[in-house]
């Protein structure tokens, strides 16, 4: 048996099935958090079934493709599914369309009201009885992120109906859902709350604009003061007083000195430069990337679930049509400074494939991921935040260049935003940590792994001399036209794996800071990490995957040599 | 009738006509922009950004070029619960 989540966007699906299932997705306060399906268990009277939660969408006639991936899954429901059709009850009306479709479908249908603590507030009164009466399947209110609701949802789910309709016209459904409406629910004018009155100053131009840069602001401060509060007081402490000696002396005692001890802890008392497995394997995720990983995504997931971003997406509109996109992509791009891969993963929610084009591409070149920027604050912060802030300058500018050519070069135009803004709530505590837990696992699960191999391959070439000889051959390229030495080609190669462990691999080499503030933008620009690039290639095609590389190529080697010249 | 993009701030129309192909009339149809809904112009364009409207208690951001293709028949000129946010 299989039970599909199905409803409009941000009606809480995502979290009905967390709720469902115990399983853990990323939910958030915008529409299209949900872009791939996810499958969950759960026992219902000792029998098995399947849940899917399926990407929220309005109506059955596909718009982009998350919308596709929806309708698809209700093509394959089989004799025995179930629907838990999901609806805002601050929305009823709107939310019925996608109802009517889906009961004319003559699938089993429960349904759950969800948002049900907000309708009274809203002035809104729902008369249950009459909306069972109308649309004959079982009704349950439910507040998914408090967890109500959720009890007699499972009970019921083997109540569901599917009452026998024939396949209305458009014209028949808005009818019919102007009946239901009119009798069921009675909508009353109150006065705006203080939060209702936030929601219009952050989304209105003139109060929005000046708001949005002070968050902003704010939040990168935040994020550069946590990650370093918890760097210098905890996780240097940790690795360089109890740690580091600790796996030293363990080492030591098996492997006293040679090819095992060398690959194991490295040669350098410092935990970036040693390159060893223990050492920078360990130091370079947990001790330096680790801290802001968690500070962006707190301050991220706090943004998702008060409904911030999409406030920020209607603001950023106007800029974004300059550059081929419409406002919404701000949403991948924001993702996308946590990590590429749900950044590029975002960009289903955008309609053609050529923002989609063009979305990814300043993904891979403009926009460094959380792992890739705490190296660079790291290592670039040292020699002052301004140098910092030149190569997220010089990475914005490579940007909205890009997009600018690229909508004017490409054929066709973006389509206009078109979204519904959320309600502000009040994050729920226990769902936000949730889901930075989450996140947090993501990256560790991901990053870990890698950096180990990445370092674990650098140490191989370089004792069999392989290193050696791509760093001479494509010397030229890093002297001639970036002025950097050649050592800093092993870099450029570990890149395609991890681009933290590389930006990394800069410090034993004493750059300048010019050098340094070449190398960290041609890191960022050249070619994506390797777990982006095969995201990229599944989501855009072999062939526009490849466009974007060659863009990302001759972005990095002319920008390089632009700095590296005018730089003097 | 008047367009959405030139409509007053603050002021209700009843969309009469959406000039679109079916593909326009079908994405404002998933968000219930439908003949005869009853829509709130909230916010002020600024460089032709984005006009966000108010309809059955929720808002919606529409871009410039959209707004400018659904046409309505004003209500009231000046509404009976001003945001002073909006001037």
């Amino acid at each position: 048996m299989k039970i599909l989540l199905m409803g409009n966007p941000n009606v809480g699906k995502s979290v009905i099935f967390s709720r469902l299932t115990g399983a853990h997705v990323i939910s958030s306060n915008y529409p299209g958090t949900t872009v791939g399906f996810t499958k969950g268990r759960i026992k219902i009277n000792g029998q098995q079934a399947e849940v899917i939660d399926v990407p929220g969408i309005y109506r059955l006639e596909p718009i982009s493709k998350a919308d596709e991936v929806a309708v698809k899954m209700v093509a394959e429901v089989a004799e025995g599914d179930v629907i838990i059709n999901v609806v805002d009850a601050t929305n009823l009306e709107r939310s019925l369309y996608l109802t009517m479709q889906l009961l004319e479908l003559g699938i089993p249908m429960i349904l759950a009201l969800n948002m049900w603590d907000d309708v009274k507030h809203k002035g809104i009164s729902i008369d249950l009885e009459k909306l069972r009466e109308f649309l004959q399947v079982p009704i349950i209110p439910t507040v998914a992120v408090a967890g109500e609701g959720i009890k007699e949802l499972v009970a019921n789910i083997r109540q569901a109906k599917a009452p026998k309709i024939h396949l209305h016209t458009e014209e028949e459904r808005w009818a019919d859902i102007g009946k239901i409406t009119k009798e069921a629910q009675h909508i009353t004018h109150r006065h705006h709350t203080f939060l209702e009155k936030l929601e219009d100053a952050t989304l209105m131009p003139h109060t929005g604009i000046p708001i949005a840069i002070l968050v902003l602001l704010i939040s990168f401060a935040f994020i550069r003061f946590l990650g370093e509060s918890l760097i210098n007081y905890v996780m240097d402490p940790f690795f360089y007083r109890f740690y580091g000696p600790l796996i030293i002396k363990l080492v030591k005692i098996t492997f006293p000195s040679g090819f095992f001890y060398h690959i194991l802890i490295g040669n350098s008392a410092d935990f970036v430069e040693s390159l060893g497995l223990l050492t920078s394997g360990l130091y370079v995720p947990f001790g330096m990337v680790l801290p802001y990983i968690f500070a962006f995504y707190l301050v991220l997931s706090l943004l998702e679930d008060i409904g911030y971003l999409p406030r920020l997406a209607v603001l950023a509109d106007t800029i974004m049509h300059r550059i081929g996109l419409h406002g919404f992509a701000i949403i991948s791009i924001v993702l996308g400074f946590g990590c590429n891969v749900p950044g590029a993963l975002s960009t289903r929610v955008l309609e053609t494939q050529r923002e989609k084009f063009i979305a990814s591409t300043l993904l891979c070149t403009s926009v460094p991921c959380m792992a890739q920027s705490a190296m660079i604050i790291g290592l670039v912060g040292k020699h002052g935040l301004a140098y910092v802030f030149l190569v997220y300058g010089i990475l914005t500018m490579i940007g909205i260049l890009i997009g600018l050519i690229l909508d004017r070069t490409l054929p066709g135009e973006s389509p206009e935003i078109f979204m519904e803004i959320p309600s502000y709530h009040i994050p729920h505590l226990g769902s936000l940590l949730k889901k930075l837990k989450m996140r947090i696992m993501e990256f560790l699960n991901e990053a870990v792994p890698l950096v180990l191999v990445g370092i674990l391959i650098i140490n191989i070439l370089t004792t069999v001399g392989i290193m050696n000889l791509i760093s001479s051959l494509a010397a030229p390229v890093a002297t001639r036209v970036w002025g950097l030495p050649k050592e800093v080609i092993p870099a450029m190669m570990i890149g395609f794996l991890r681009k933290d462990v590389a930006v990394g691999m800069l410090k034993p080499l004493h750059l300048s800071i010019k050098q340094l503030v070449i190398a960290s933008t041609v890191l960022a620009v050249y070619f994506p990490c390797v777990a982006t690039f095969f995201v990229l290639v599944k989501e855009l095609g072999l062939k526009d995957m490849a466009k974007a590389t060659l863009i990302m190529v001759t972005i990095s080697l002319t920008v390089g040599g632009a700095i590296n010249l005018l730089w003097r | 009738m008047v367009s959405l993009a030139e409509m007053k701030v603050n002021t209700t129309g009843v969309i009469k006509q959406l000039s679109g192909g079916v593909q326009f009339r079908a994405k404002m149809n998933s968000l219930n922009f439908r003949i005869g809904k009853k829509i709130k112009k909230i916010s002020k364009s600024i460089l032709n950004s984005p006009v966000v409207v108010e309809m059955d208690n929720t808002r919606v951001a529409i871009g410039w070029g959209m707004a400018k293709k659904v046409f309505l028949e004003v209500l009231n000129e000046d509404s009976s619960h001003g945001q002073s946010e909006c001037g």
